[in-house]
């Protein structure tokens, strides 16, 4: 399969952060999550990818194509969703249909019309009237109503309700029964991403910590949790990162490295994200 | 697309467009009494002033959703100088006419606009253009209100000045004015092609 994103060596230095020589790619039919804190360069990735930031090196391949050369064909095929929603306060939908109806050549009025009545988004509010929920549903029939390729997301349910989440995470199942569409999906809220991400990349401090597919995250590795005396048992070679807690430790570990009798919980994502940078072993 | 652009930018900025000659001129009625030509200027500079920073600042807090738009740089760069230079150049038209209209008025018989006129008021128009792309980034819609009207008011001696020179001095100044935004626009470009967007 094609990949939807391939980012190669990408380097981005502003005055306090740099975003050190990331590389990471989203195989089309795949949705892709992408995590990690606040100021890990999350936002900065998706803007230099959108070319928005202008990288200080390396290369960025969309559908196989260079992301600068390519840029006006290539962001017809993209839908973006930001945190906030960049339209004009004193619009209301139906205005925005008209304005992305001449600009996008793919614009489906009759698809956006429906995700509206979907996502119950109301056709005739001026946008500055309406709630952060409905804003966040206006911004995603946005991204979707020129039937885009490839969704770039960053953080798009943050600040949602469950139930708003839901249904956005909804509609992005179903624009992934497509086998040629994929998403880069930014979050904080990981367990959005076990629902539906196929891949997990993590950023921290500007560098990919890790960028693989969610179940061999899951399944790959382990949590073993017992007193210190206990711990010997575990091979040190195994061992990822480390937390102390009030009755002993516990071991992010590598399920490989470690005797099948041994019995070691599932991880979550929040659980890696803390030991990758919290408790990575020195 | 173009077209599409311009209906956009016209629609959400129509009231600034039409009403600002039009309160521009209210404001420059005294200066009349000192010549019509000194009068014109300081509508044309109004006008433009404030055409340019709510235009550039509209363009400016769009950016992001602008630049997601499959158009190119190139593309909203020419229609960020015709988009100004089409109302310029009815500013112009605007202020010409009402000089020429009130002049024959006074004098009571047809007073052409001179030709000095036509090259100073050019000279203006590319001047206060070539320094809102210079400083775009400024965002100086913000700072769009009545005492925008007090700006011309400041360079009152300047206008003054303008209505003394010569046809070969105003066509020297049209000139190096010219100049002036060809460079400044040419910075804008390629400051813009390699600019982040935030």
């Amino acid at each position: 399969m094609m990949n939807a994103i391939e980012v190669k060596n990408v380097s981005k230095q502003f005055k306090k952060f740099r975003l050190n020589n990331i590389s990471f790619a989203v195989e089309s039919g795949t949705i892709a999550g992408f995590i990690g804190q606040n100021g890990a360069g999350k936002s900065t990735t998706i803007k230099l990818i959108l070319n928005l930031l202008k990288k200080i090196d390396g290369d960025i391949l969309l559908f196989g194509k260079d992301h600068i050369e390519h840029e006006v064909e290539l962001k017809a095929q993209i839908g973006v969703v930001f945190d906030e929603l960049h339209v004009p306060e004193n619009f209301t939908p139906k205005e925005l249909d008209v304005m992305y109806g001449n600009v996008y050549p793919t614009w489906d009025r009759p698809y956006f019309y429906q995700l509206l009545e979907q996502l119950d988004v109301p056709k005739y509010d001026k946008i500055k009237t309406m709630s952060k929920g409905a804003k966040m549903k206006l911004a995603l029939s946005l991204a979707l109503g020129h039937r885009p390729k490839l969704l770039l997301l960053d953080e798009p349910t943050s600040g949602l309700d469950p139930i708003v989440r839901d249904e956005v995470l909804g509609i992005l199942q179903n624009f992934m029964e497509q086998e040629d569409h994929a998403i880069l999906f930014s979050s904080h809220i990981t367990s959005d991403l076990e629902k539906i991400a196929d891949t997990i990349t993590f950023i921290h401090d500007g560098e990919i910590l890790f960028s693989e597919n969610k179940d061999d995250l899951l399944y790959g590795y382990g949590i073993w949790k017992g007193s210190y005396e206990d711990a010997k048992i575990i091979p040190n070679h195994s061992i990822i990162g480390k937390r102390d807690y009030v009755f002993g430790v516990e071991y992010l570990v590598m399920r490989e490295f470690v005797n099948p009798v041994i019995e070691l919980q599932k991880p979550t994502i929040d659980d890696l994200m803390l030991f990758f940078v919290k408790g990575r072993k020195k | 697309m173009n077209q599409m652009l311009f209906r956009f930018y016209g629609q959400q900025l129509s009231a600034w467009i039409l009403f600002t000659p039009l309160v521009a001129s209210i404001f420059g009625l005294p200066l009349l009494f000192i010549g019509a030509e000194a009068a014109a200027y300081f509508i044309l500079s109004i006008s433009i002033t404030a055409l340019c920073a709510v235009y550039l600042d509209q363009r400016e807090s769009q950016l992001v959703m602008t630049s997601l738009f499959p158009i190119s740089r190139k593309t909203f760069f020419f229609v960020d100088l015709s988009f100004l230079g089409r109302y310029t150049l009815y500013y112009i038209i605007y202020t010409i006419v009402a000089t020429t209209a009130i002049q024959t008025l006074l004098e009571k018989q047809l007073v052409f606009p001179s030709v000095r006129q036509l090259f100073v008021s050019f000279g203006i128009s590319f001047f206060i253009i070539a320094f809102f792309l210079l400083f775009r980034r400024s965002k100086f819609g913000r700072f769009m209100n009545f005492f925008v009207f007090l700006i011309p008011l400041g360079f009152s001696q300047l206008l003054f000045f303008f209505g003394n020179l010569s046809t070969f001095q105003s066509f020297i100044l049209f000139a190096s004015l010219l100049v002036f935004f060809i460079i400044a626009a040419s910075i804008t470009f390629f400051r813009d092609k390699r600019r982040d967007i935030i």
